[in-house]
């Protein structure tokens, strides 16, 4: 995963996620935690649902 | 023409119906005595009825300095309004009491909780401002929905992440769990 290690104020940055789907058909949940400095959310928890074909 | 009390009261002196001693101290305190039998007969009865009217009058009227107060009473009323001077001008050497004067409530020791509470407040006053200069993590909702997704295959997707404080920001790691 590529992210910007330095945010400044107002700035605004991409990180790209790779999340492989896998065999298995049905629902699937990946999580991605974003640590950083923020006092009130050090440690953000992102989501990704998906939904594979069978 | 004076009274004494041998012209008024004639020996042998009578009260009811005996005779009164003829020592003369004895004599003399049933002078002031009225002796209705001794007055009836010497026809003293007005003199009696003045002497009680004059006794009457002098035992109601009370003493003469009471008696003519009211200018004073009232001088007493009107400067009771005004500074204690006129107490003292009028020559009353008895201590006066305590004027009734409202006396300044000393400040109430407050003001050694104060600095505690200010410095409270400071010590409040950098963490907020803490807290408003720190930086702010701005990123997308908690779930992102994909939708459906064939199997075997690799989504590379892009989180939009932005600093919403005034501090840098600094993105320690992003883990997948």
């Amino acid at each position: 995963m590529d992210f910007p290690k330095v945010l400044r104020p107002g700035q605004a940055g991409k990180i790209k996620v790779k999340v492989e789907t896998g065999k298995s058909p049905g629902v699937h949940t990946k999580s991605v935690t974003i640590k950083s400095n923020d006092p009130n959310d050090p440690s953000h928890l992102v989501q990704f649902e998906f939904n594979v074909k069978g | 023409m004076t009274l004494g009390p041998r012209q008024v009261f004639p020996d042998p002196v009578v009260i009811g119906g005996k005779p009164a001693p003829q020592d003369g101290k004895l004599r003399l305190a049933y002078f002031f005595m009225l002796n209705y039998d001794a007055m009836k007969h010497l026809k003293l009865k007005p003199y009696a009825a003045l002497l009680a009217l004059v006794a009457l009058f002098t035992a109601c009227s009370g003493s003469v300095e009471n008696s003519g107060a009211p200018n004073t009473s009232d001088q007493q009323q009107a400067n009771s309004n005004a500074a204690p001077q006129p107490q003292v001008a009028q020559g009353n050497p008895t201590p006066s009491p305590a004027p009734l004067a409202v006396q300044p409530i000393p400040p109430p020791p407050a003001p050694a909780e104060k600095p505690a509470a200010n410095s409270k407040a400071d010590v409040a006053t950098p963490s907020a401002a803490g807290n408003a200069r720190a930086p702010k993590l701005v990123a997308p909702g908690k779930k992102i929905d994909y939708g459906k997704q064939p199997q075997e295959k690799t989504l590379v997707r892009a989180i939009v992440i932005k600093n919403g404080g005034l501090a840098n920001l600094n993105i320690e790691s992003v883990v997948p769990s």
